[in-house]
């Protein structure tokens, strides 16, 4: 008996020893065996997970602070396949409440793509719409508890941002809008992508708590303050749009900027866009260069150009403000003829009457006597046909075409100085006058007044692109031009404030080369208060209607824009201003 | 059989056959059975059994600790990645609520607000301007916050420091001059 367990026994222990053994010897077999690799990824594949981390997009603000573009939070809805139990209830669910098609939807879930666990049906719902299908999913998980039917089991609702404009249209052509993908078009939103973007930081996000780390911080993209005024923009937004109907112009542009130091206060384009609805805008524009005209749409500015002739032949000593000539009507150079808007002759004329009465005549004689080397070092100097380097996205070149040039001819240097034949986006020609209204020097137009990231702001210094032209020059032009206004009883004038300005109707090359008669560019360009400029605005109309010439269409606007922005930059009528100075 | 007779086992099963009649002779039975438990080892015995359950005690202890450490590690972690969602949540609740704030006072809605209260664009000949001494324009705005950013806890040494470390730190603060030394 005792001998019998002992055998029993000794067998026992020699089989779980060959099974102990068998199995250490298959994990050891398995552990250096050739699909060992593959266990250990399959292993590190459960282990956790590689998650991208994006950093919410900076916020753009004006310069008081007022939200330009923000986000918003919206979410993707999709279904954890493993998980749904009623694939009809969830499509019936989004097409009800998201639009989804039913058919579509019920066979994406039937029928998903091989190896997906997770499947993407609709994404950037509103939080209403999500919100509402969250409840509609509790309610239906109470009520079919009983029956073991949970009708909206496996939608799931993921949360992330998404561009937003709380203002809407407002300054749609300054901030540029954001595509789903998260990359800014035009505008801000373009030249400074990479700043507003951020950098996003992929992490391993292990599954095993005891190895759960803090996730890196990752800083959100950089704000931006403008240097927009949400008020004044509104305001300019109106009474360009105002404008625009009333004299039946295709389109129109206004910009109000600070002469001293290049700060956009408003920048207005028509037609806007609201930037929450941006997939209309292959509806609303034909081409990109419509969506910023000031920035990115190039013409031929016409008599506001004389402005730059006349204070370059002002600084030359070519002429001075009291130097009279004989305007005999035409003007003969290169072969050709130039003549007056009103193809007449207005007799004796000094240069303030040349500016007050737009002589193409005076400033083509003006242009040869100053000789075309002068000249077009000059309008270099004024940064014509040059970008300006603005911080918005898209800006047009223009075209100055000098005797270098294989297609320049001597008339070109008559047709030039009144501002035909040379190509300018608004943003160039304001730039240039701003060196007349800020005792010559040329400020650097920008949109961009700081930067906040990390906790610190960086503000935009001003910078001076150049002196193309002395002080007294400036000085002695804008007093010429707020003289000119004045005796010409200028509609764009505003009492008790003294302006410089001039209009510029300008006609407009066709495909072939040959000016249209009937349609025109009618725009003014002026600042104020002489003594010292507050602010510069130029207003352009393109193709108005109801009258080609600026002086009718154009003006008006910029008086009603200055009317208004007196009050809004609270800027007291000169002898107000006077007096309080004195005080 | 006594308690020492069961402890010992049989070879010290022989001397309980005689049975002492008195006190004394139970006496010298006694001392010549620990005489005898002394010879056969007993204490040997006992100190293995007092080492192995020692042994076993501390293996206990170690685990003990070990779980309670992983456990509370692992509760640790699973609060980070709560908290780590939390954060993510409220920033995009943060980001949402603002841009409902600004929706709300936007230029347009402010507009409609003060006209259907009565409100109408000033006129700018009726406004009278006035010298206020101390007075500045507005400037535009500042946006860097006052409130100073905080570190991550983990940034801490105390989170990221060795016992190295930290004893390489002490000596060479230590060898430091006192001129150098910090207070």
């Amino acid at each position: 008996m005792k001998k019998t367990y002992q055998v029993r026994s000794l067998s026992l222990s020699m089989l779980f020893a060959v099974l102990g053994s068998v199995i250490v010897f298959q994990i050891i077999r398995i552990q250096n065996s050739p699909e060992a690799a593959l266990f250990l990824q399959q292993g590190a594949r459960y282990a956790g997970s590689l998650e991208t981390l994006f950093p919410e997009r900076g916020q753009i603000y004006d310069r008081n602070g007022n939200l330009l573009a923000g986000n918003r939070t919206v979410y993707e809805v999709g279904v954890s396949l493993a998980d749904v139990r009623n694939p009809n209830s969830i499509a019936l669910a989004l097409s009800v409440t998201l639009g989804l098609d039913y058919d579509k939807t019920l066979n994406s879930i039937k029928n998903p793509p091989t190896g997906t666990v997770y499947l993407v049906l609709d994404d950037f719902v509103d939080s209403d719409k999500a919100r509402a299908l969250q409840d509609l999913q509790q309610q239906l998980v109470d009520q079919y508890k009983a029956a073991g039917d949970a009708s909206l089991a496996g939608l799931g609702f993921r949360a992330h941002l998404q561009r937003s404009y709380p203002e809407n249209s407002l300054a749609s052509n300054v901030i540029g809008f954001v595509n789903r993908e998260g990359h800014g078009y035009y505008g801000v939103e373009e030249k400074y992508n990479d700043l507003l973007a951020g950098l996003p930081v992929t992490v391993w996000v292990p599954e095993d708590p005891n190895r759960a780390e803090e996730l890196p911080k990752v800083p959100k993209g950089a704000d931006l303050i403008l240097t927009i005024n949400r008020e004044i923009q509104a305001m300019v937004e109106t009474e360009l749009q105002k404008g625009v109907t009333d004299s039946g112009a295709q389109a129109g542009t206004a910009v109000v900027i600070d002469p001293h130091n290049g700060e956009i206060l408003a920048m207005a384009s028509t037609p806007e866009m609201n930037l929450n609805d941006f997939w209309q805008y292959g509806s609303i524009y034909k081409n990109a260069s419509e969506f910023n005209r000031a920035v990115s749409m190039q013409y031929e500015p016409g008599s506001v150009f004389k402005i730059l002739t006349m204070a370059a032949a002002i600084d030359t000593g070519t002429v001075a403000p009291h130097t009279t000539y004989l305007d005999t009507g035409y003007f003969e150079i290169g072969g050709s003829y130039i003549y007056n808007w009103d193809q007449g002759a207005w007799g004796t004329q000094d240069m303030i009457g040349c500016l007050e009465h737009s002589l193409n005549v005076c400033l083509a004689r003006v242009a040869s006597l100053m000789g075309k080397d002068q000249f077009y070092t000059y309008m270099q100097r004024f940064g014509i046909g040059h970008k300006t380097g603005i911080d918005l996205a898209m800006e047009a070149d223009g075209r100055l075409k000098t005797p270098t040039d294989s297609d320049w001819y001597e008339v070109d240097l008559g047709t030039n100085s009144f501002g035909q034949g040379v190509a300018v986006s608004p943003i160039q020609l304001i730039t240039a006058a701003s060196a007349i209204a800020n005792d010559g020097k040329m400020v650097y137009p920008h949109v961009l007044y700081g930067m906040v990231s990390n906790g610190h702001q960086y503000n935009t210094p001003s910078q001076t692109l150049g002196t193309p032209i002395s002080p007294q020059t400036a000085r002695t032009v804008t007093e010429m031009l707020a003289t000119a206004l004045e005796d010409g009883k200028s509609v764009a004038r505003v009492d008790g404030y003294r302006i410089a300005g001039k209009t510029g109707t300008a006609q407009i090359p066709g495909p072939n080369g040959l000016y249209d008669p009937t349609l025109t560019n009618a725009s003014f360009i002026g600042w104020g208060p002489v003594d010292d400029p507050k602010f510069l605005v130029f207003v352009w109309l393109d193709r108005p209607i109801s009258s080609g010439w600026a002086s009718y269409v154009a003006s008006p606007v910029f008086h009603n824009i200055v009317e208004k922005l007196v009050v809004l930059l609270g800027i007291p009528p000169d002898d107000v201003r006077h007096q309080l100075t004195g005080q | 059989m006594t308690l020492i007779g069961k402890l010992i086992g049989s070879r010290s099963r022989k001397p309980a056959t005689t049975r002492p009649d008195n006190i004394h002779a139970y006496h010298a039975e006694a001392v010549r059975l620990v005489a005898v438990a002394r010879e056969s080892g007993l204490r040997f015995q006992r100190q293995w059994v007092i080492f192995f359950v020692a042994v076993i005690g501390m293996l206990a202890l170690l685990a003990a600790l070990y779980l309670n450490v992983t456990a509370s590690a692992s509760i640790a972690g699973r609060q980070i990645q709560s908290l780590e969602i939390d954060i993510v949540t409220n920033e995009q609740v943060n980001a949402d609520l603002e841009t409902q704030i600004a929706t709300l006072m936007s230029d347009s809605v402010l507009q409609q607000r003060a006209q259907v209260m009565g409100f109408v664009p000033v006129d700018r000949t009726k406004l009278e301007y006035i010298v206020v001494p101390g007075y500045f324009p507005s400037r535009p705005v500042s946006m860097v916050s006052a409130a100073v950013p905080v570190e991550a806890l983990t940034s801490s040494p105390e989170f990221n420091e060795t016992l190295i470390d930290w004893i390489s730190k002490q000596v060479a603060a230590a060898s430091l001059p006192l001129s150098e030394a910090k207070h």
